[in-house]
């Protein structure tokens, strides 16, 4: 197999994708709508419920003239916000693959040797 | 007096148990006293760290200062009135 | 024995200054023993003789001999780049034959390494001057042929030049035999000075051809490769010959004879290669068996090396023993766990059978007024903390050994300036994992500051473990807040607006808050609250001062531990008494005051106080400053008088601070003249009475064990007191204490005030950590996260998602970094330092003396880890 990168950068790799996975699925959970049931479910989850994450959001600045297009505004940032964050633990997670891929290399060169 | 009676009974007894009743069960050996006082000493100290968090708040002379579309999302998600 | 075991990590153990008298052919044995064990602590009796002049000085040289020769195997051993096992475990001391054995192996192993190498550096001498003769000779023959053509061009220009006879038949083709030549081999980098020379020589009469070989050649002794050069010089006429030979010389030039016929060159190339391909094979079956004998070596190395490492150590030790006047047996001094005892016993008998002898071994207990060394068993969980302490000074003996509460403590006040559950995690993630493949990482050789990490393991696990439950009440995860139990407070909005900028501050007093607080540390609506900090400051100094407090409180209520175990009775009431009731009158009341602020003032809204208006006073707005209230305690003035509020806090506050404030500063002049007065006073007594008191034991504590006749006049002459405080108390004269109490009053009651101010760095280090944090989320993920928002489509999964995906993705892990080196490392570093000093200083100086000195028993196992680590 490749091999692209050297043993720690590989278990910086491996450090890092793992946390972003954490951390950017339970960030999914928190703004995406669909989840609810799960995150009553999760009890915890249910509170944080993004108000913590308010100020992530860009419809913060604008203008609304009614209550409910705000609402609508920020439940459509949170589900952006959402989106966005699987993406990246999807990234996160392919990250993880290779780097794991990368330090079993490594680890099994270093053996050799 | 802003305090309610159940989470002082409940973090008061957790730590309590901690602190007291468990370093009589600690398992006899070189060890012991050891394990009974970090015991001692971690109820002793997270109940205290505990309790003036608590008191802090009890009675709390200032408000947390909020922006408007933040307390829209909070009294949405946390419970509150909202104005219709 | 349950309840004296669980006091080793509270003080140190009782130590037993022991007289062996050995037989001198067991003792050897005995101390062996000894040193397996490692629980006697040797005193050097003869420290006034000259190291020359001891007793096994001989026997230590052999050490130094068989270690000489255990480095030069080693360094051939090196040299072949065979990998020398680790020790599993050490073997123990040889006995007095098998050093004998030893020895003679020793010397073995070493004559055959030489004879070996020496034999290795021949044969390839020889290897090396065939393979160069053989290139002279490749590349003569490729010269000469060259040469040809260049002389018969070169005779054809001279020929027209000058006519002369003798210069034809000296460049005439069949001529060419006339002109003589040297061939050889030179070193590359000496060919430009090599040419230059000859041409300054002969004045450019000289021909030289030359060609580099293509492959180094081997230097047989070092083994290192060297790069030469084949030449070959054309000359004239003998006078040139041997000025050519010098230079060569001079130039380390190695010449070779070359036959000038071709066929004759041809056949010698021939006979060298048959020769080199016989050397060849000789070469390799030396390098085989040289291979073989090492890597036999290799195996029995450490071992050896293990075992003259001991026997060394032991008769170092021997050599701190004394010969009795009879020289019948060897006289040594020990310190001994008073719980080793048995040990002892058995290791010297134990010593005394290995060699057949039938007499028991003698221990004598002697008393002593020197201080013993200070010995704390620790287990891995307690080492850690023992060193930060022990970094600080070595605890006198039997005095209260602070690292027992550090190993809580010191977490706990790391955790209050470091408090963040997301950091929490990741530290205890780290120390989880160094903890749990600790028998495996132990075996790492990482560096240095490797080390410092896994030796300090546990304590970084618990500190991660507070850290986590203090940032679950600071409610601060990355700086983010969670609400598990539902905020106290009630979002009600009373004015429908949507504009961006306006604010709004939830009043407790007006509905704002349920009266019922977040059950768990702080509310997570402060998170996003402009005036967070204006909260946090006021929670945070408020809980610097109350830990501050508790944890004084609590150093000196140990000095009461310390003189009932001295038996200094007095100290508690001339000492301990002033100083507690200093402290709790001033800032222990302080710490009162914030409380009772906390309990009895609080919001009333406009309609409770119309209502009740004896509500009034204890509503916000006459809430007063804990600290204003203090300030004006200390310089004895009226609290300011609010209208409609409460002057003070409570009844007969003012009269009740007079008070406090009186007795505190009473206990100044009782702190700084009672113990000198009581000393003075004891002083008198005594001498009134004429009491003859004996040498006290001081320190050593009598026990059953002491044998008859304690010390005699003889030994008691080597015993030197060392420390001896108790005798210092009644000898010093009244002045000397008087000035030493003023000192410690002074102290004490300066480092009060600045010890209570030093508490306040929980409150600036935590509150900096949160700011950090929080400025690195807003700063660098929340903006991602805002741009990545603006990236996709309302409402629907886009393309644009995946834009913003990879925004997050990349800002995420430049997060992270910054996470770990900045928030993780620097700031645990520092929250690290200053947790020390707080142990260090405003903790350790109330009750800790530590002026002891450790416990260095004679041990094989520190000594070989010792000398592992020069390695």
């Amino acid at each position: 197999m490749l091999k692209i990168c050297g043993p720690k950068l590989s278990l910086c790799g491996l450090i890092i994708s793992a946390w972003g996975i954490v951390q950017l699925e339970l960030s999914y959970i928190v703004f995406n709508e669909d989840v609810v049931s799960f995150q009553v479910l999760m009890g915890i989850f249910y509170f944080v419920r993004s108000v913590g994450l308010a100020e992530d959001l860009s419809v913060m600045e604008e203008n609304f003239e009614t209550m409910e297009e705000f609402y609508a505004a920020a439940d459509s940032g949170y589900q952006q916000n959402a989106y966005n964050c699987w993406i990246a633990a999807c990234l996160y997670i392919f990250t993880l693959l290779i780097s794991a891929q990368q330090f079993y290399q490594n680890s099994r060169n270093s053996l050799d040797a | 007096m802003g305090a309610s009676l159940i989470p002082v009974i409940i973090f008061t007894l957790l730590w309590g148990v901690v602190g007291i009743v468990l370093p009589f069960i600690v398992p006899k050996g070189p060890n012991r006293g050891i394990f009974q006082l970090v015991l001692i000493l971690t109820a002793s100290t997270c109940w205290l760290f505990w309790l003036c968090c608590y008191m802090a708040q009890m009675n709390p002379l200032i408000g947390p200062k909020l922006s408007n579309r933040t307390l829209l999302l909070m009294s949405r998600e946390w419970g509150g009135a909202i104005p219709q | 024995m349950q309840r004296f075991r669980m006091g080793a990590m509270f003080r140190s153990e009782q130590m037993t200054l022991c007289q062996l008298f050995l037989q001198p052919e067991a003792a050897y044995t005995s101390v062996s023993a000894l040193g397996e064990m490692g629980i006697a602590q040797f005193r050097d009796m003869n420290a006034e003789v000259n190291p020359f002049m001891r007793k096994f000085v001989s026997e230590v040289r052999r050490c130094d001999e068989l270690e000489r020769k255990l480095r030069y195997i080693e360094e051939e051993v090196r040299r072949d780049d065979v990998k020398i096992p680790d020790l599993e475990e050490a073997p123990t001391a040889p006995n007095p034959r098998e050093i004998i054995d030893l020895e003679a192996h020793l010397e073995k192993t070493e004559t055959e390494m030489l004879e070996l190498s020496q034999n290795g550096v021949n044969l390839k001498s020889n290897f090396k001057e065939l393979k160069e003769m053989k290139y002279v000779l490749e590349k003569a023959q490729h010269f000469m042929s060259e040469e040809c053509d260049l002389f018969t061009a070169a005779s054809a220009f001279v020929f027209q030049q000058e006519e002369s006879d003798s210069n034809r038949a000296l460049i005439g083709g069949e001529e060419r035999g006339r002109l003589g030549f040297v061939a050889g081999v030179i070193p590359r980098d000496k060919v430009p000075g090599f040419e230059r020379m000859l041409w300054r020589v002969s004045r450019g009469n000289v021909f030289l051809r030359q060609a580099p070989l293509e492959e180094p050649l081997e230097d047989p002794a070092t083994g290192q490769p060297i790069n030469k050069t084949v030449f070959v010089a054309f000359y004239q006429g003998e006078n040139l010959k041997s000025r050519l030979k010098k230079v060569c010389t001079g130039y380390h030039a190695t010449l070779y004879t070359c036959p000038s016929s071709v066929s004759e060159r041809e056949g010698v190339v021939r006979e060298l290669r048959i020769r080199l391909e016989d050397l060849n094979v000789v070469l390799s079956q030396t390098m085989d068996h040289r291979h073989r004998v090492v890597q036999a070596v290799a195996k029995e190395l450490q071992t050896w090396k293990a075992m003259v490492r001991k026997m060394k150590a032991i008769y170092h030790t021997l050599n701190m023993f004394n010969m009795d006047v009879t020289n019948k047996c060897l006289i040594g001094e020990c310190w001994v766990p008073k719980d080793e005892l048995q040990h002892l016993r058995r290791a010297l008998e134990d010593g005394g059978k290995a060699v057949g002898s039938t007499i028991n071994p003698i221990i004598n207990i002697l008393s002593t007024t020197e201080n013993p060394p200070t010995f704390i068993r620790t287990n891995k969980f307690t080492e850690g903390f023992q060193v930060l302490i022990d970094a600080y000074a070595v605890g006198t003996y039997r005095e209260v050994n602070p690292a027992s509460f550090t190993t809580i403590t010191f977490p706990f006040l790391f955790s209050v300036m470091f408090g963040d559950l997301g950091h929490g995690i990741v530290v205890f993630l780290f120390a989880g994992w160094m903890c749990l493949f600790e028998k495996k990482l132990k075996k790492n050789k990482w560096g240095e500051i490797w080390d410092i990490f896994f030796g300090g393991r546990y304590i970084i696990l618990l500190m991660g473990i507070f850290s986590m439950y203090s940032g679950l009440l600071y409610n601060d995860i990355f700086s983010l807040s969670l609400n598990i139990f539902g905020s106290g407070w009630v979002m009600n909005i009373p004015k429908y607006n949507l504009s961006v900028e306006s604010k709004l501050a939830l009043d407790p007093a007006e509905g704002g808050y349920r009266g019922d607080p977040y059950y768990m540390g702080l509310d997570p609506v402060w998170q996003s609250a402009d005036n967070k900090i204006i909260f946090l400051n006021s929670f945070k100094m408020k809980l610097s001062i109350i830990i501050a407090v508790v944890h004084m409180v609590f150093g000196i209520c140990l000095s009461v531990v310390n003189f009932v175990h001295m038996k200094k009775y007095i100290n508690i009431l001339l000492d301990f008494v002033p100083q507690i009731i200093f402290l709790v009158l001033l800032f222990g009341y302080m710490a009162f005051m914030v409380v009772y602020k906390y309990i009895v003032f609080s919001p009333y809204s406009q309609q409770e106080i119309a209502d009740d208006p004896s509500l009034e006073p204890w509503g916000t707005r006459c809430a007063p400053s804990v600290l204003i209230t203090f300030i004006n305690m200390v310089l004895v003035s009226a609290n300011s008088k609010v209208e409609g509020c409460n002057q003070y806090m409570f009844g007969g506050q003012e009269e009740i601070q007079r008070a406090f404030l009186v007795i505190a500063l009473l206990m100044v002049p009782v702190l700084l003249l009672g113990k000198p007065i009581y000393i003075k006073m004891s002083a008198r007594r005594q001498a009134t009475h004429q009491v003859l008191k004996p040498a006290t034991n001081g320190d050593v504590s009598n026990n059953g064990i002491e044998m008859t006749g304690a010390s005699d006049p003889e030994q008691g002459g080597h015993v030197q007191p060392r420390g001896g405080q108790d005798h210092g108390e009644h000898g010093e004269s009244f002045s000397d204490v008087m000035v030493h109490q003023a000192i410690h009053t002074v102290e004490y009651v300066l480092s009060t005030v600045s010890h209570t101010a030093s508490y306040l760095r929980l409150w600036a280090l935590s509150l900096a950590h949160a700011q950090l944090s929080d400025v690195l989320w807003n700063m660098v993920f929340r903006r991602a996260i805002k741009i990545a928002g603006g990236m996709g489509t309302d409402g629907s999964f886009s393309g644009g998602n995946i834009a913003g995906g990879f925004v997050i993705y990349v800002v995420f892990a430049l997060w992270v970094c910054f996470t770990v080196a900045v928030l993780v490392l620097m700031e645990g570093l520092s929250a690290f330092l200053h947790t020390l000093r707080l142990h260090w200083v405003e903790f350790m100086s109330k009750f800790y003396t530590g002026s002891g000195y450790p416990f260095e028993p004679f041990s094989f196992k520190g000594i070989l880890k010792e000398t592992n680590s020069l390695d």
